[in-house]
Formats: C-alpha cells, structure tokens, sequence
C-alpha cells in the first residue's frame, strides 16, 4: 500500500531528531569552546561575557562558601511547591468545569480571560496581600501556572465525557469504576502534556519574583550580584536556575513514561 | 522482453533504472529493479502492478522528482535531471494547494510561466468547464470531495500543457460514472494535443481501454513482468468509444500475468508488518 | 436580542465578581487597605485616563512590546525556516538554540541593564530574547514538515527551486508559524511587564509597581487592569486575524 511508503517516511523522520540531538551535544561543547576562546581573546567583551571555565570556577567558589546550594534550594522548593499546588487547584477545576454545568458556567469566562494575560503583573497585589515572602512567590506562580492548567484538563476531561455518558448509559452498571478508567485512558496524557508545558513557566516566575523582592532564592542571589556588577555570580545563577528548570522537566517526562506504561498496562487487562 | 520497439520516434527512454531507498537499520528496499522501456512519441502508456511494487517511484524518477540510483532516464534524448514543465504530473493524493481556489489552483502554473492574463483565464474557464466544477471556482480544496480534487489536480496539470502528461491512479477517487466522463475527456485531450501518456492504474479494465500498451510490473522489486499491446482490442474506427469483446479478452490476458505478483506482494507486506511489530 | 441573551448570560459571572468585589469591601467583609472598592478604581483609572498618565505609560509600553514581538516574529520565522531548509544555518545555530532553550531569559536582566542602560532598547531586547525561541521552533517544525508533494507539484509547473520558498514553503508553514506566533505574543507581555517591574523608565509595569511601593493601591489596581485588559485584547485580535489568514485550513 501507499501506506507502506508513508510509514517507511515517518519512521526515518522520527529517528532524524535524535540523531541531531546527538550530534547537537558535539555542537554545544564547540560552542563553549569557541566563547571560552572568544572571552580569553577578548574577542567578546570578558567582562560581560566570561569565559565558561571561569564560570565554572565561580560556581565552585560560592558552592564551597555555602552561598550557591541554598539559593538552588529556595528555589527548587518554591517552583516544586507552586507546580502541586497548581496541579492541584487546576486539575480539580478542570474536571469540575467539565462535569458541573454551574462550575463551568461561572468560571468559563474568568479562564478565558485570564489565559493570555500577564499573570506577573498581578505581583504588587500579591505583594500586598501576603508579603514578600514564600507566600507572594509561591502563590502568585500557582496562579498564573492554574490557567494553562485548568483549560488542558478542562478540554481533556469534556471530550471523554461525552463517550463516557454514552458507554455507562449502555452498560448500566460500574458507573463510578467506568468513570475513573474512562477518564484515565483519554484524559491523562493531555493532562500530562499540560503539566509539562507549565514547569518552565513555573520555574521563570518563582525566579523572576525572587529578584523582585530580595531575600533568599537564586533570583535575588542574581539581582544582588547584579547589583554588584559581579556577573559570573549572576551566570552562574542563571545556569544553576537553568539545570533546576531541566531537571524537573526532565523528571516530568519520565514520570510521564512511569504513569502512562502502567496505565497501558491497566488498559491492556480490560 | 520486447520493451524495446516501435517505429515511432521514442520519447521517454529508460535503459536499466533501478531505485533504492536507504532506510535506517535495515536493508535498502529496492523499489525499482532494472527496468528498460521506450515509452513512443503520442503514446498512451499503462503501468500495472500490485500495491508497493514501485510504480509511483518509476513516475517520480521521470518526472525528475527522485535521482536513479542506477541506469538513465532520457526524453527526447536528453537525460532527465530534475522536475521539468515539459512533464506534467498528477499525484496520487492530488497535492493540490490548500491555501489557493480551485481557480488559483489551477491558475498557478500559468502564473509561474507568465502567460499573459486574458489567455489564462480563458484556459482557466475552459478547463473547469471540463471538469465539471463551475460553481465551485472560488472554493478551497477542503471543501471538495477526493473525487472533485482529483479533477482540479488533472486540470492544473492540463493547464500547463505538458508534452508529457504523468499520471499516478488519475482516476482512482473517481465514482463509476464520472470515471468513465474523465476517462473519455483524457482520450478527447490526448487525439486532440497529442501527449505522450505515462499513466498507472490499479484498474486493468481502465488500463486495457485507454492505454496503447500496458506495462505489467511484478512484485516488489519492480521488474518489467510483460508488455501487452492493447492496440488492437480497440475498435479501430471509434478514437473515443473503446468497447469491444477483445477488451475482456485482454483484461483476462493481464490479469494471468498479474495474479501471482499480487499474491507475492501480499506476502511480503505481511512479513514485512509483522516484522516491523516485533 | 436572544443571541445577546445568550452572551449575556455567558458574562454575568465576571459581573458577578465585579459586585461582589464592590460590595465585599463597602460592607467591610474586606478592609479597603487589601483590596480597594472597584468604583474606587474604577474612578482612578478614569483620572489616570484624563491626566494622561496612563495613556503615556501605556504608549511607552506598547511601542516596546510593538519593536520586541515584531522583531522576535520576524527574525525567528527567518531563522526557524532558515534552519529547516539550510543545512549551513542548521549546524551553526542549533546549538545555540539548544543552550538557549532552558534559559530563564529575564534572569539575564541584570547582565543585559549593564550592557544596553536602562531605556527602550532593554525591554526590546528582554522581550525580543525571551520570546524568540517558540517562533524559532514552530517556523523550523513547520518548515520541515511541508509536504514534498506541494514541493514536487510547483516544481513541475514552472516554480524555481529559489522562488519555492515564498510560493510554497511559506503558505505551507503558516498555520503552524502562526501557532508559534501566538505563545510568543502570550510570553511578550509576561516580558514587558516584568522587565519594567525590574527597571525601567516609565512604561505601564513600572508604574504599577512604583504605585504600590507609594502605597496607591487604586492606581495600582488601575494598571493591573489595563495590563490584563491589554493583553487580552491583543490575543483576541490576533486570532481574528489567524482566522483570516488561515480560512483554507482544513481542522479535521
Ligand atoms: N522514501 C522512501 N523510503 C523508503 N522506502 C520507500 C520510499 N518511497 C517508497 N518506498 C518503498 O518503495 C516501494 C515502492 O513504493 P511505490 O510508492 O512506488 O509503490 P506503488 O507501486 O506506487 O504502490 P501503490 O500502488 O500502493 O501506490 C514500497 O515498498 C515503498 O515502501
Ligand atoms: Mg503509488
């Protein structure tokens, strides 16, 4: 079949990326390389750009002086923090919204408007509402990172729903066993990619509102250097946020993988 | 083989084509295996064979789109080596341009060749007239049938006037009746500009009616498997009517050929599936 | 009127909210030093308006959302499909966009104000950074995902190999570019704000922010709403104009 044609191509499309990423790797360290040159030479500016080996040199200066770990810390805590609490006011709303005709009615135009607007600048009122501290970070990241949050799980869990009166009203019994296997099979994976999609976005916000207000966390850590003109401490922030913001999102997917392997394997029983 | 005859000047050679595909981690697929055909000047030529055995490659590498692997393609005595307007073609899954109408759609090669506006936009009229979609000139092609995209694909190509026409399941999308309407407009176009034909079909019947040979392909690796002249099973005195008693006879006579290449083919992509599970 | 009805109906909660808001702080359930009473910004936003202090913040914003989204736009759609169809600009740049992709563009505010001083040219320059990288990768997706057929079918009618990218590879990338597009107007205004809460001369963030350290909380209530209101009409805007662009388009 001319099928066969079209999932020969496919294939060889699938496996193209991960042949680039492995060369991308190659591609990253030439890169250093030729800034580690560039800044030696003073081919770029060394002041503002400097050399990766001195960054590394920074990163293990203020790591042994115990002033890296704890800011990476503050953070990490604050964005994993803000993520579950996200994930559990926008999931259940979602799924409110999608089975509850009032939730949906009164919170339908409030999601709508808010999605694509800029949450931060809600931040002086955060501020006024719960201080500087965690609570303003914390809670205004969750706000901003349930939008996104609630309309994915929102659309996932609608779209089941339909197939999932029509199934339970045609086998008549297990309504509530049905509801939750239904719901997992279709609406899992979009809620999934939903939460993916706001770990980035969560890590900027806890960053960008620690360098709005001080005190301890990697993005005061970089406004202060800043402040001081020191900029391998404030590189050395922006990567350490960086490593943080991957690793969680690395962490995601495979939790992904670990939570949809064994819900085909649920599946498969069925 | 007697792929290699005829009186009449050649206007597609091919001497020893062969086409492979690299595919990653396993053994290339020879899709095209040495195949040696003259395709006439004015000819109307049938390609048929079972699904996968390299019929649309061997068009593509005529029209210029894919490189041989090995051997040469010649028209008019020149090597092909790209995509050319002499060749026209008409894709298996239409290709049209979704962000143009029909009208824009076929108006696009007349465009592309500068062709001064009163004259386009004639051919352009005449053209949907013929395939039956006036009313429909300003419609996107979502909002068309298969059957009605693959009419406006034949007509973007006709547009453009090609010496060659290159056809892949022209009329594949095609209901019954408006199949046999084309048909008979393919057969009024080619007495009337006379084209050279390269046409492939999964439809022996339409092949036997239309074609001047037809080209049985076996199995994948493609292979020329035999030539039959379908010439004198048409009525010699009607150029557009072509039904006659010797058409089944013919029909019959390719399908002999035919019948064992399918089976094979259905075989392989068996294996080849169930391989591709494990 | 039975359509409006509909529409109404469809709104009343965010009137609702409005009410509820006015009538929460008058009787008290909520000190006015929280959350001041919506007729209260209300009025104040109106007195920004005519004193012309909003309109002028709101211009110097604009104009560096205007320069950095549309340079983002532009620059990433030529890199992006430069990339897809160049294999030269492929190897040099991907690396860069692979370095470049976990970075929290705004924590390199303090690096960029040493660099370019504050004024326009900053909040351009954090927004053009910042959100170019969504343009690059749905141009470069879009880009590589065009149909060789559409390709082959101009080939064959006249279409050179150079002219192939505006008469095919463009329209053929457009929904998924213009997808791209609307993440990064989206994450412009996440930009604009924040890098005018973090320094800025004049623009709407920075006023916002500077009434609420003053302690004028209807002002600064005022602005947020203008920010939100801003933002959301623009997205709105812009997807009548994809639905425009892109009425071809066949969603299955
Ligand atoms: N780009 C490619 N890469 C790898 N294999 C390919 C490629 N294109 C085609 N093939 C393989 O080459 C063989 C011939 O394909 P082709 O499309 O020419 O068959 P076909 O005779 O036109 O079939 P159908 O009648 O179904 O249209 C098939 O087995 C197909 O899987
Ligand atoms: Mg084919």
């Amino acid at each position: 079949m001319a099928a066969n044609a079209l999932s020969d191509r496919t294939t060889r499309q699938r496996e193209t990326p991960s042949w680039l990423a492995y060369r991308a790797v190659y591609s990253v360290v030439l890169v250093l390389l030729a800034w580690e040159i560039a800044s030696r030479t003073a081919l770029i500016n060394p002041f503002f750009m400097p050399a990766p080996s001195l960054l590394v040199v920074q990163a293990v200066k203020l790591t042994l002086q115990g002033e890296l770990l704890p800011h990476m810390g503050a953070t990490l805590l604050r964005a994993l923090g803000a993520i579950l609490l996200a994930i559990a006011i926008g999931v259940s709303l979602g799924i409110a919204m999608a089975r509850i005709a009032a939730v949906r009615w009164f919170f339908d135009p409030l999601i709508s408007l808010g999605l694509p607007t800029p949450k931060i600048a809600l931040w002086p009122i955060f501020v006024l509402w719960f201080g500087f501290h965690d609570q303003s970070k914390i809670y205004l990241t969750t706000f901003a990172c349930a939008f996104p949050l609630v309309s994915a799980t929102y659309l996932a869990t609608r779209d089941v729903d339909r197939y999932l009166l029509w199934s339970a009203r045609a086998l008549g019994t297990g309504e509530r066993r049905m509801l939750w296997k239904v719901i997992f099979r279709a609406a899992v994976p979009d809620i999934l990619t939903g939460i993916q999609t706001i770990i980035p976005f969560a890590f900027i916000l806890i960053v960008l509102t620690e360098m709005l207000s001080g005190g301890i966390g990697l993005g005061s850590m970089i406004m202060l250097a800043g402040r001081l003109a020191d900029i391998p401490t404030v590189l050395v922030g922006v990567i350490g946020a960086s490593i943080l913001g991957f690793a969680v999102i690395r962490l995601g997917e495979y939790l992904r993988a670990r939570v949809l392997v064994w819900h085909e394997e649920t599946t498969d029983h069925a | 083989m007697n792929a290699i005859a005829g009186s009449n000047a050649v206007k597609i050679r091919a001497r020893g084509v062969t086409k492979r595909f690299a595919v990653r981690r396993r053994a290339d697929v020879i899709a095209v295996d040495g195949v040696d055909l003259d395709v006439e000047e004015n000819e109307l030529l049938a390609i048929v064979g079972p699904s996968g055995c390299g019929k649309s490659t061997f068009l593509y590498m005529v029209g210029g789109f894919l490189e041989v692997s090995e051997g040469e393609i010649l028209v008019d005595g020149r090597r092909v080596t790209g995509p050319g307007t002499d060749r026209g073609i008409v894709f298996q899954h239409f290709a049209l341009f979704p962000w143009l109408t029909v009208r824009e759609n076929i108006l696009y090669g007349l465009r592309e060749r500068k062709v001064a506006e009163a004259e386009r936009e004639a051919t352009t009229a005449e053209l949907i007239a013929l395939i039956g979609l006036r009313g429909f000139e300003d419609v996107y092609p979502k909002q068309l049938s298969g059957g009605m995209k693959q009419r406006v694909a034949i007509a973007r190509t006709l547009a453009i006037d090609p010496e060659i026409l290159l056809m892949d399941e022209p009329f594949g999308a095609l209901d019954a009746q408006t199949r046999t309407v084309m048909q008979d407009e393919l057969l009024r176009i080619w007495n009337q500009r006379k084209k050279t034909v390269l046409f492939v079909t999964h439809d022996v019947h339409e092949a036997v009616r239309l074609a001047d040979r037809v080209v049985v392909m076996t199995a994948r690796p493609g292979r020329i498997k035999a030539i039959i002249d379908a010439r004198e099973a048409h009525a010699p005195d009607a150029a557009n009517v072509r039904e006659s008693p010797e058409i089944a006879r013919k029909v019959n006579e390719i399908w002999e050929h035919l019948r064992d290449e399918v089976a094979l083919a259905q075989r392989q992509e068996a294996v080849s599936s169930s391989g591709r599970g494990g | 009127m039975a359509r409006l009805g509909v529409e109404a109906f469809r709104y009343a909660p965010l009137v609702l909210l409005v009410i509820a808001w006015e009538l929460a702080v008058r009787y008290g359930v909520i000190s006015p030093n929280f959350l001041p009473e919506f007729s209260a910004v209300a009025g104040t936003l109106w007195a920004l308006t005519l004193s012309l202090e909003l309109p002028e913040n709101l211009g110097i914003s604009m104009y560096r959302q205007a320069a950095g989204f549309s340079l983002a736009v532009v620059i990433g759609v030529a890199l992006g499909i430069g990339m897809a169809r160049v294999r030269a600009v492929e190897l040099a740049f991907r690396p860069l966009v692979t370095l470049w992709y976990p970075v929290p563009v705004v924590a390199l505010f303090p690096v960029l104000v040493l660099i370019l001083k504050l004024g326009d040219q900053l909040q351009i320059t954090v927004i053009l950074l910042g959100s170019i990288l969504p343009v690059i990768l749905s141009a470069y997706n879009a880009a590589r995902g065009v149909d060789h057929y559409l390709a082959w079918s101009a080939l064959s009618m006249g279409t050179s190999p150079e002219r192939l990218l505006w008469k095919i590879v463009l329209p053929a990338a457009l929904p998924g570019i213009l997808s791209g597009i609307r993440v990064t107007l989206a994450l412009s205004f996440v930009l604009l704000v924040a890098s005018e809460q973090l320094g800025a001369l004049g623009g709407i963030g920075a006023f916002t922010l500077s009434a609420g350290e003053n302690g004028f909380y209807t002002g600064m209530f005022a602005g947020i709403l203008t920010i939100g209101l801003v933002g959301f009409v623009a997205d709105r805007l812009y997807l009548a104009l994809i639905r425009r662009l892109l009425s071809w388009r066949d969603e299955e």
